[in-house]
């Protein structure tokens, strides 16, 4: 098997997708300039988009990619180049936001492709400013907001996350790699 | 001072891209730890060390012969939705993946390109995407940069030596089995967790007492709040079944030293208060043989860490399963199982028996062969290990 793989996070602006990838990343990420607010021409005369870079290095070789898509809706089309092979994908909902449900429809269905080959986690953040929906909301929307969907992992985890907290990256990574194979790691 | 030599830098001439593209490209070039690619900035007159052209757009055509004839020599690599497209350059078939991409970059970095005048049959090699780059690192040809090969073969003398010295494997794990006569069970209807149990179904504040005058928790289901002055080494001692424990609707005169008084929530209480009720025991609800599966996976970051607890949810959440079966298949310690699953079902997250839902895809015997085949995965198990002991230990 090849030993380099990514996972890929995803979710809107300001959700903390930067904070994730930097409490895993082995190296410094790598971001455009935040200019968070459009895809402007700036005065180099190209566009810029936030999206972020990291790394993994795993003992005895091998890697993996860590990418933050770009969260503004509009920026989707650079989505697809990231979106195959890999491990799976992380989404990241922030509870603040008018519409979380409707956040979770969008990417979802964005990735739509993607998440029929791999598992997809779902971390929500700020429910410490915006305690609703909750985990369990979220899991009872989740039937009708993927109706037309295939899914790898039709009970995906749902966890309250804070981008900033390591062990609440942690888990969500860990969530991921044991519902790719619940045996990793068995019988230590 | 000599400033040390930095990674090289690669100028790529864009061909036939909108503003979009470029800007994929450029994102997808700083993702690009290997080697620095650098897309050139519309009417930028340095010199570029390959091209990539979309020979989907109109201006496509046009602009790749007018750059072929300015830059003869420069390799170019296409990209379209039909990689059959009479091209003398590699194409690269459309959408464009990271995992592509480099590959065919480094390849085209590797091989001597010239362009032909007449177009040419379309070669195997246009109707797939280019291969991977090969393993060893790409390097210029010069002379100057390269090494002798070192001696990896090691001598017949030495090889023997080599075998012999082979270290010896490391034991495997004890296999963990579930004998049924040795599973004791509980019932969760009695003692702490029973009340709390009856308070989460009630949905009314209630208060629980220690006797009959000291109160120990102030409950509001509704709000999904506890507050307590106990511990928890408290709250364990009071999870052994034989104490007095006493549920009383919550009266306005009830209050808790404010000095001492903390707050959790309920959803954490009962997963925890039932994991210490357990103690290793099978809950009476839940039959040794019986298939049981998660409808939702418990909010693991929001609740006390229980061993193996993030396992156990992949696992029942993929497919239903017997306790028996999960012991078997996972080698988890029964403790921890019958632990987690009093947990899980104190929060009403388990699915009994063959309840259907849209999500219950999968039969109990699926547990058994998807389990199957994930051990003989090993490489890719091997590799997740890995993963797993990396973020385990940051």
């Amino acid at each position: 098997m090849k030993e380099d793989n990514k996972i890929v996070f995803t979710g809107p602006v300001g959700v903390g997708k930067t904070s994730a990838i930097a409490a895993l990343s082995d190296v410094p990420i790598i971001s455009t300039d935040a200019r968070a607010s459009d895809m402007t021409i700036n005065r180099k005369g190209h566009t810029t988009v936030a999206m972020d870079y990291g790394i993994l290095n795993l003992e005895g070789g091998g890697k993996v990619h860590l990418y933050g898509t770009p969260g503004q809706e509009r920026f989707d089309f650079m989505w697809e180049i990231l979106t195959t092979g890999g491990l799976g994908l992380i989404l990241m909902l922030d509870n603040t936001r008018p519409n979380p449900k409707k956040d979770m429809q969008f990417f979802l269905h964005a990735f739509r492709d993607y998440i029929v080959d791999v598992p997809v986690v779902i971390g929500i953040s700020k429910t410490d400013l915006q305690a609703r929906p909750s985990p369990r909301d979220y899991a009872d929307m989740l039937p009708e907001v993927t109706a037309d969907l295939r899914m790898l992992n039709p009970v995906p985890p749902i966890f309250e996350v804070d981008g900033r907290n390591k062990e609440d990256v942690k888990n969500l990574v860990l969530a991921l790699l044991y519902s790719i194979d619940p045996g990793i790691g068995a019988g230590r | 001072m000599n400033p040390q030599t930095p990674k090289q830098c690669l100028k790529v001439q864009a061909i036939g891209m909108d503003g979009r593209k470029s800007a994929v490209f450029r994102m997808a070039f700083k993702m690009y730890s290997k080697r620095q690619f650098l897309l050139l900035e519309a009417g930028e007159t340095e010199p570029a060390d390959l091209a990539v052209a979309d020979l989907d757009s109109p201006e496509a055509a046009a602009q790749l012969e007018d750059f072929v004839r300015e830059h003869p020599g420069v390799p170019v690599l296409c990209t379209s939705v039909d990689p059959t497209t009479a091209q003398p350059w590699p194409v690269l078939r459309k959408p464009i993946r990271m995992e592509t991409l480099f590959p065919a970059l480094e390849a085209l970095l590797t091989q001597t390109q010239a362009p032909k005048a007449p177009p040419q049959t379309p070669s195997a090699a246009t109707h797939e995407p280019l291969v991977a780059a090969p393993a060893q690192p790409v390097a210029p040809a010069d002379p100057a940069h390269q090494r002798p090969t070192p001696q990896t073969v090691p001598s017949p003398a030495r090889q023997d030596i080599a075998a012999n010295e082979v270290p010896p494997r490391p034991a495997p794990p004890p296999v963990v089995t579930l004998l049924p006569e040795s599973v004791r069970t509980f019932d969760p209807e009695v003692g702490l967790l029973g009340l709390l149990l009856r308070v989460r179904r009630d949905k009314i504040p209630a208060a629980i007492t220690r006797g009959r005058d000291d109160l120990v928790f102030i409950l509001d289901p509704e709000a999904d709040r506890v507050r307590t002055t106990l511990g928890d080494a408290d709250i364990q001692t009071l999870c052994s079944e034989g104490e007095a424990l006493h549920l009383r609707a919550l009266k306005t005169s009830d209050g808790l030293d404010p000095r001492e008084e903390r707050e959790l929530t309920l959803q954490a209480l009962l997963w925890q208060v039932a994991a210490w009720s357990a103690r290793g025991r099978l809950s009476q609800r839940i039959p040794l043989n019986g298939v049981v599966q998660l409808r939702q996976w418990p909010n693991l970051t929001r609740l006390p860490v229980l061993p193996e607890s993030l396992r156990l949810s992949a696992f029942f959440a993929r497919s239903p399963a017997s306790p028996i079966l999960t012991v078997k298949i996972l080698q988890v310690q029964p403790s921890d199982l019958f632990n987690f699953l009093a947990a899980a079902d104190s929060l009403e997250l388990l699915r009994y028996g063959k309840e259907s839902s849209a999500s219950a895809s999968k039969k109990p015997e699926d547990a058994g062969a998807s389990a199957e085949e994930s051990a003989k995965a090993t490489p890719r198990r091997g590799f997740l290990g890995r993963i797993l002991a990396k973020i385990a230990g940051l």
